[in-house]
């Protein structure tokens, strides 16, 4: 059962163990979006799949580019950038949807962060059909490193529960927040080696390493796609997951008790 | 543990967004950058509404608590900031026990669920195991007589319907703490009345009890003791009958003038308590 809450560690700690909550919510959510379709959230599958083919095979008549290489490549990066991309996004109005619950029980707030980031988990599964799909139709050879794409997972997760937490408070204080970040999500994308790679040496290659967003994606694709993440890799992707974790926890401490005033 | 709830000298000033300048990141940035040469009402430019002005009270096991005043006196103010969803931006809030709360009708019900599906989801919110919570489903369900529509969706709902299945789902939260706003006024005679018989059983078992009401009835009924809000303060406390008459005919403003005391209602038990543990 549930105490009321006085504190953001008391805060962060019960919303955090009421997890069939939040996983509910989540499932809910996501549910709700798709609520009378036929196929419900496998939209999400369904629409990646067919941007994921378009791409490789543009990529594959104008840039001549193998398209097995190619769709493989994409289907692993997208899927991750979208995860991340989506909670950039959408973390601003976290608690547009929450309001009626905030405003009418005494339950932990962060209870809604965690909804948003496992939503945002659970998207990705969806997606991840994706790749297994085609991984299988053009017998693409996985090997025993797609295990250590795992603990970079969770490095993402950790960083998107940073994000979800900082960004959800400071989104409701300040509501330019939202298109502020879209704007920069679009350029991000470009920057991120998703549609084009990371050549050792190259002028692309310094670009992708002063962005942190690449790193936290290449410790999850590129286990996905047999091969290992640099020790840099690993070592910038815990590092931005330590640090939005820290500005998140503190933005969240210090707008956390305004939420229910900034109507 | 002795159940206490307590506000020590507790203000509520919550801003008033009038343009969107005030909650604008650029605009801010822009603030700052000028080193608050532009500066306007206060350092951010906004302006504040007074809820609560400074409220000390400490609420122990037994108090049955009427709140009266006028509208915008600060009334469900107070309560909210009770029920732990305001938090106040200066002083504090002490709180031992679990709180229920019935603030406002209609809140977290989900217009796309059934109300069945509402009442387990929010009971899943609570962390009420599941079969305890088919158990309270049960109960709600007898209580709301909804018949076959607590099983379509709450789009499909009249006013008062939706009235009565938000009020049945937040008197069955489990509570030794529990407030209640203004919401009997809603719902037709029928619901009116089990409505009252039931916040009276809540109210018998709660160790606090705290109401705002607008109802001499309602304050003789539940209450025994009560306060008077004015401008985000209690001007007066007392026994619910001298508190109502004087509201009914004294000017506040008269009122206001004088010093607040703190409001201490049965807190020897924790008193005690606290001693003994050291």
């Amino acid at each position: 059962m549930l105490q009321s809450v006085t504190s953001t560690r008391a805060d962060l700690w019960q919303g955090y163990v009421n997890w069939q909550a939040w996983i509910g919510l989540a499932i809910d959510d996501l549910a709700g979006r798709y609520a009378r379709t036929l196929i419900g959230p496998f939209w999400v599958t369904l629409s990646h799949a067919a941007f994921v083919m378009g791409y490789a095979w543009w990529s594959s008549l104008v840039l001549s580019a193998d398209f097995q290489d190619q769709i493989v490549y994409l289907a692993a990066g997208l899927t991750i950038w979208l995860m991340i991309a989506n909670c950039l996004s959408d973390s601003s109005n976290l608690y547009e949807r929450a309001m009626p619950i905030l405003m009418a029980y005494d339950l932990p707030i962060s209870l809604h962060v965690h909804r948003a980031v496992v939503g945002h988990f659970f998207a990705f599964a969806h997606n991840m059909l994706v790749f297994i799909a085609v991984i299988i139709i053009f017998k693409y050879p996985i090997n025993a490193n797609i295990i250590l794409a795992i603990p970079g997972l969770f490095l993402v997760y950790l960083t998107l529960t940073g994000l979800a937490l900082g960004l959800g408070v400071l989104g409701r204080r300040y509501r330019d927040l939202g298109p502020l970040i879209a704007s920069i999500v679009g350029a991000l994308f470009i920057l991120t080696p998703i549609f084009w790679r990371r050549v050792e040496g190259s002028a692309q290659a310094k670009l992708a390493d002063l962005n942190p967003v690449y790193h936290l994606v290449e410790v999850v694709r590129a286990p996905m796609l047999g091969t290992l993440p640099s020790s840099t890799n690993w070592i910038v992707a815990g590092a931005t997951a330590l640090l939005v974790l820290l500005f998140g926890t503190l933005a969240f401490s210090h707008y956390r008790k305004q939420l229910s005033y900034w109507i | 543990m002795a159940t206490y709830l307590a506000l020590e000298s507790a203000y509520v000033h919550y801003p008033v967004v009038s343009s969107s300048r005030d909650v604008s990141i650029l605009g801010a940035v822009a603030r700052s950058a000028a080193f608050g040469m532009f500066s306007q009402a206060s350092k951010n430019g906004l302006r504040y509404v007074r809820g609560l002005n400074g409220v000390t009270m400490r609420l122990g096991e037994g108090t049955r608590l009427g709140i009266v005043g006028r509208n915008g006196s600060g009334k469900s103010t107070l309560l909210r900031t009770l029920a732990g969803i305001h938090h106040p931006t200066k002083g504090k809030r002490v709180v031992d026990g679990l709180l229920a709360s019935v603030l406002s009708i209609g809140a977290g019900l989900d217009p796309e669920k059934s109300g069945r599906q509402n009442a387990l989801n929010i009971q899943r919110l609570f962390g009420i195991p599941k079969g305890r919570a088919a158990e309270i489903c049960l109960e709600i369900e007898t209580f709301v007589e909804l018949q076959h529509f607590f099983d379509l969706p709450v789009r499909t709902y009249s006013s008062g319907m939706m009235v009565r299945l938000s009020f049945a789902i937040a008197t069955s939260l489990p509570g030794d703490i529990l407030l209640v706003d203004e919401v009997l006024s809603a719902g037709d005679m029928h619901f009116m009345l089990k409505a009252a018989q039931r916040i009276e059983e809540r109210a018998e078992h709660a160790k606090i009890f705290v109401m705002a009401t607008h109802s001499k009835e309602a304050l003789d009924q539940f209450c025994n003791h009560a306060v008077w809000m004015h401008s985000g303060r209690i001007i007066m406390d007392g026994p619910p009958a001298d508190v109502w008459e004087a509201y009914a005919t004294s000017d506040p403003d008269e009122l206001l003038r004088k010093k607040p005391t703190p409001l201490i209602l049965n807190t020897k038990m924790r008193e005690t308590g606290e001693i003994a543990q050291g």
